[in-house]
């Protein structure tokens, strides 16, 4: 009918003709009825659906990198898991299209249509089921499966442990039986599971279609039922791993679950807000998500912080295991120092242990924060990566936005950003090291982000600096190594040798090529980057390139030892020499730039060292010309 | 290179040229002079840890250029650092009065709590002293400085030098569990009259 009813199909038809999941559940019923659901509606609120289907994909997507985080029980199996979710997914986001679009036909529809076409249908289903099942398998089994797999569910919430004994415990009890049944069996029961989640959206069907159709569907759900236990048959390693990773996906499933009530929940409050007075526009969905404000966005986050306490709470129990073995050392070496030092001092050796077992695992903690900050930052639903581009368009309207404000709105935001992993975040330490990391990391990606519009009021601000250096650098154009008393040593000008004779000129050429050639080309890579810890990099690159070049002069010739000591002094002479070689635009707006986007953590080490070598150019340059003047 | 620990200590080390900052750097970081398969040594900022105290004192050690036309970019360099380390030649007087005027600059530029040591460098080289260690010695005694005599070349007192800055220092102290208050005791009498002798010599100026 619809081109969304078309695509619907396909996914049903995905669904069913999927070959490596045997095990997993399908619905053709439910697909079916879900694309007829869809196809009756309206086009206008199809346009709709392909928005928010959009962004229940991000969301979904968002939970996705969450799971793999997990250190799940089957890594090896990951790309089945993987695909698994997306199908677990799939009826979700169906599930909530239709609310959504019940929502605006809400004027039309009745609730007491909604319970009663429920019951209904859950008594259809299982009448349905035990009858297939009873064709096919005993009735005891059947029954001793309902009761195992019930509890389990209901326990399912409390812990890990306690559901797997369980379930080992239901398949020794099976070990008995056959092999295929087992699973099928398994197989329905989370089918029902799934039909009564599923089971929300309205039906404004009759009961008299319903029998017919309960016919029709019979024949089908038999042909399925058969045409899976021969699928099973032919993969013969089903074993408790694979009820363990469906129970791991079961629990991702009431996660998602929980978590899209809410979503939908939220949804909901919008469209009644706006979608009433004006009915629904593509414009006003989009303005909505601009005016989202954090605390709302902190009740839908609470869910994933709560996954992500849970994946902390995992790899400490990991890493103390882990650590057992470096406690037994420690545990030795504080014998030793016990039996040497007097008792008093038995609480400062423990300090010291518990310093040493720390460390370790901090260094895999800080690239856990990285990589973590990293995924928020790409993912398209995530409260911050949207409220980083809300900041962005608002500096985008505001271009004439003073220099001083805009610092003090990107100062406060990280630091927003950064109490808000916090709070909800398990990794974070209570010290503020990693508060302090996250709010670096992403203070970078802003700055990053709106470099077009926040370098051109540096530009503007130090137009008077930029200008006096510029001057400078003009009339110093021609200085060369000798000129900024650079030690002989490192002019780095080649002997000419006899054999090179012939072709003189194209001798010479290269001859006169600038030694430190390298490091000039990769200073004047500088104003292109946008990341200004990037940049300090490039700064730390050039002194390296010295160093090399240096190196490279005197790699065949026989030299004093510590002849080619690069103290300070020639640091920074050669420093000002590439400086004034690679004369980039505006280099007083960049030294300013730096200096208010480089985090602290970075200033006491080789990076800071970095920028106080440019700082230092700068001045040199700017005090000659002062001086000059007087 | 990435994230340095945010309680490492930055020390700057200041001095006329070529009276071996670098290499004084260099012997305690790596434990080197001269390294002859390499014959480059860039000038950085060099890390170390010492063990005082019953914890890790990290270093972050600035080499500064001591010519005379760099010496108004010193404080680009000194700001926010702990600890100075003023080094002069006993070879040569001039880099003593050198190292004099550093002294004036960061006392009058530093932090309060700003841990300055002088050092007179190249003590292997006795026969052509130029200072006397009495001299360097009184004036070191008059305006509250950390002195040594110390070798580069030999690495005589080098590693004194750094554990005695570390112990100086305000941040060693001051996480020290509250149990341990003898050793709390002694440090904060030192530092006491430390102020109490700088309350002393900025009334007589």
């Amino acid at each position: 009918m619809d081109h969304t009813f078309q695509k619907y199909q396909k996914e049903a038809q995905k669904l069913l003709n999927a070959k490596t999941r045997p095990h997993f559940p399908k619905h053709p019923q439910l697909l079916r009825k879900v694309t007829k659901e869809i196809g009756s509606l309206s086009t206008q609120a199809n346009v709709q659906v392909s928005k928010l289907e959009s962004l229940v994909n991000g969301y979904c997507q968002l939970a996705m990198d969450c799971l793999n985080n997990y250190e799940g029980l089957i890594l090896k199996k990951e790309d089945k898991r993987e695909a698994d979710l997306i199908l677990i997914t799939n009826p979700k986001q169906i599930k909530i299209k239709t609310e959504s679009l019940n929502e605006n036909s809400n004027e039309n529809s009745k609730k007491n249509l909604n319970e009663n076409s429920k019951k209904n249908l859950n008594e259809n289903l299982k009448e349905n089921l035990n009858e297939n099942l009873n064709e096919n398998s005993n009735q005891n089994s059947n029954q001793n499966l309902n009761d195992n797999s019930n509890e389990s569910q209901k326990e399912s919430t409390i812990t890990n442990e306690n559901y797997l004994d369980s379930i080992s415990e239901s398949t020794r009890e099976i070990d008995n039986k056959n092999m295929d049944e087992n699973e099928v069996d398994d197989d329905d029961f989370i089918e029902l599971d799934f039909s009564k989640d599923t089971f929300s959206f309205d039906k404004s069907r009759g009961r008299s279609e319903r029998s017919s159709k309960k016919l029709k569907a019979k024949n089908k759900y038999e042909k399925l039922f058969q045409s899976q236990i021969s699928k099973i048959r032919e993969t013969p390693d089903l074993d408790l791993s694979l009820q363990r990773y469906l129970y791991e996906a079961e629990g991702v499933n009431q996660e998602l679950n929980q978590f899209l009530n809410m979503y939908s929940l939220y949804q909901s409050n919008i469209t009644k807000k706006k979608l009433k007075a004006e009915g629904p526009k593509i414009d006003t969905i989009q303005k909505f998500h601009q005016d989202i404000s954090l605390t709302e966005i902190q009740h839908i986050n609470l869910i994933f912080g709560l996954k992500m306490r849970k994946v902390a709470e995992r790899k400490k129990k990991i890493s103390t295991k882990n650590l057992n073995k470096r406690e037994e050392k420690l545990n030795e070496k504080k014998q030793i120092l016990n039996n040497e030092t007097l008792k008093m001092k038995d609480e400062d050796v423990s300090w010291d242990g518990e310093m040493l077992s720390e460390n370790v695992p901090r260094e895999e903690q800080i690239q856990s924060i990285k990589t973590h900050i990293n995924k928020i930052i790409g993912s398209e639903a995530h409260p911050i990566s949207r409220a980083l581009k809300r900041f962005k368009m608002r500096i985008q309207k505001n271009y004439n936005m003073d220099l001083k404000q805009a610092k003090k709105e990107i100062r406060i935001f990280c630091e927003n950003s950064a109490q808000f992993l916090k709070e909800n975040f398990a990794f974070f330490d209570e010290s503020t090291k990693d508060v302090n990391r996250s709010r670096a990391l992403i203070q970078n990606h802003l700055v990053k982000s709106i470099y077009e519009f926040l370098f051109p009021l540096y530009v503007q601000e130090f137009k008077k600096q930029n200008k006096i250096i510029e001057n400078q650098l003009k009339k110093l154009e021609n200085h060369t190594l000798a000129d900024f008393k650079v030690r002989e040593r490192f002019w780095l000008i080649p002997e000419k040798s006899d054999s090179v004779n012939e072709n003189t000129e194209n001798q010479e050429l290269q001859i006169y090529q600038d030694p430190y050639i390298k490091a000039i080309v990769s200073f004047q890579t500088i104003p292109k980057l946008y990341s200004p810890i990037k940049k300090i990099k490039i700064i730390l690159k050039i002194k390296d390139e010295i160093e090399e070049a240096i190196t490279e002069f005197y790699k065949d010739k026989e030299i004093k030892p510590g002849y080619c000591d690069i103290t300070a002094d020639d640091n920074l002479q050669l420093f000002l020499y590439t400086f004034l070689k690679a004369n980039i635009p505006s280099p007083y707006s960049e030294m300013q730039f730096l200096n208010d986007f480089i985090p602290e953590e970075y200033l006491l080490g080789e990076l800071g060292f970095c920028l106080a070598n440019y700082q230092s150019a700068v001045q040199f340059f700017v005090n000659k010309d002062q001086n000059e003047r007087k | 290179m990435t994230f340095v620990t945010p309680n490492a200590s930055k020390i700057v080390i200041l001095g006329d040229s070529g009276v071996g900052k670098t290499s004084l750097a260099l012997r305690f970081t790596h434990n080197e002079f001269h390294d002859l398969e390499l014959s480059t040594v860039g000038a950085k900022c060099f890390t170390k840890s010492v063990h005082v105290a019953d914890k890790d004192v990290h270093f972050s050690i600035w080499d500064t250029a001591g010519q005379e036309r760099f010496q108004s970019l010193a404080p680009i360099y000194y700001r926010n650092s702990r600890a100075a380390i003023i080094v002069y030649d006993i070879t040569q007087k001039k880099s003593f009065h050198e190292a004099e005027r550093w002294v004036d600059e960061m006392k009058r530029h530093g932090d309060e709590d700003l841990v300055i040591a002088l050092i007179g460098n190249k003590s292997d080289l006795n026969e052509y002293r130029e200072v006397k260690m009495k001299v360097a010695q009184e004036y070191a005694l008059k305006n509250n400085l950390i002195f040594l005599e110390t070798s580069a070349k030999t690495g005589e007192h080098v590693e004194d030098l750094f554990m005695k800055i570390a112990e100086m220092l305000p941040s060693v102290h001051a996480k020290i569990p509250e149990n341990l208050d003898h050793n709390f005791g002694i440090v904060s009498i030192s530092k006491l009259e430390e102020k109490e002798k700088r309350k002393e010599k900025k009334n007589c100026c």
